[in-house]
């Protein structure tokens, strides 16, 4: 099983989060298209993804988040685990 | 014979001279289990000294051999290779020994046996929990009914009441679902922690979308708000320093 942390799951459910890198902020290439990438593999797997309760919560402080919508697919999935 | 590949699975502690046969017999069992492959891996010989069991793997099979013990070196394989592995590490621990399969002269798996860390025994511990599966027998004659939920190539054994049997029954054979309740869990030596007994309070059927668009779907209801916000990852990072 695969725990995912709050950057990956931001990128994977929020379309305007994207990930810098250093103390010039320099975007990181790619990085939705490669965490998409990742999700393809575990999905062909067949495996679950691990949602730790801290990182969660942490994506639900952010604006404009339906809660519940949130709460109700990610704990309702076969493939993930809270 | 020409085109054979030989694994030798090496035991420190014993010669061919002083392993008793049935002990013998015990770890080539398991490492047959482990090779699989059976009907195409052969007994090689005993080499003399450190002991040292040969076993021959016909040239046709070798690739599906390698890939085999490949995954085990690495955690993966199929179960019973991987319950083998385990079985040889605790025999070779009983016999106070270290051991490792060989190939020609690359050393493919290490045993730690008798060197291996061992975790306090700990439990049985009672907490609320969850398990996902598909449920595969439900049955009992009493208050209490097994429920038996098989998870990948793990069954758990559940009990539960007879109502909640009732509602699990159109379930059975079907998609999977996700028990809530009480289980009982012990921690072995080796540190693997095992499900003792489970009590289902209740269940939930799951959503069989696939994972891709399980958050496909998230990422197009949760815009943005229209006045815009701070990308997410940055805003994290920050309530993190602050």
């Amino acid at each position: 099983m695969v725990a995912f942390d709050n950057t990956i799951l931001s990128l994977l459910i929020f379309r305007d989060a994207d990930l810098r890198q250093g103390s010039s902020g320099q975007k990181v290439e790619y990085a939705r298209e490669r965490v998409l990438g990742l999700v393809q593999e575990i999905e062909d797997a067949r495996e679950q993804v691990a949602v730790p309760a801290p990182a969660l919560s942490e994506l639900l402080v952010t604006d404009g988040v339906d809660v519940q919508d949130v709460l109700t697919t990610l704990r309702g999935s076969s493939f993930i685990r809270i | 014979m020409p085109g054979e590949e030989i694994y030798e699975l090496y035991i420190d502690s014993f010669t061919p001279e002083t392993i008793p046969m049935a002990r013998l017999a015990d770890y080539m069992a398991s490492f047959a289990e482990l090779l699989g492959h059976r009907e195409h891996v052969h007994f090689g010989k005993l080499k003399p000294g450190s002991l040292r069991v040969a076993a021959r793997v016909d040239e046709i099979a070798q690739p599906k051999v390698d890939k085999r013990v490949d995954e085990v070196r690495y955690g993966g394989g199929p179960q019973p290779a991987r319950k083998a592995l385990t079985e040889i590490d605790d025999k070779l621990a009983e016999d106070n020994a270290v051991g490792r399969i060989i190939r020609g002269t690359a050393k493919l798996i290490e045993f730690p046996g008798k060197t291996r860390h061992v975790e306090e025994k700990l439990g049985p511990i009672e907490q609320p929990g969850t398990l996902d599966g598909e449920v595969i027998q439900i049955g009992g004659r009493d208050e209490t009914i097994n429920v038996h939920l098989k998870a990948g190539e793990q069954i758990y054994i559940c009990v539960t009441s007879k109502t909640i049997a009732r509602s699990l029954a159109p379930h059975i054979f079907s998609s999977a679902i996700r028990v809530r309740g009480f289980g009982t869990w012990a921690r072995l030596e080796s540190g693997a922690w095992i499900l003792k007994r489970f009590q289902i309070a209740a269940f939930e059927s799951l959503d069989q979308t696939p994972l891709s668009k399980v958050f496909e779907g998230l990422r197009a209801r949760l815009a943005p708000p229209e006045a815009g916000r701070m990308n997410p990852v940055d805003l994290m990072r920050q309530l993190r320093e602050e």
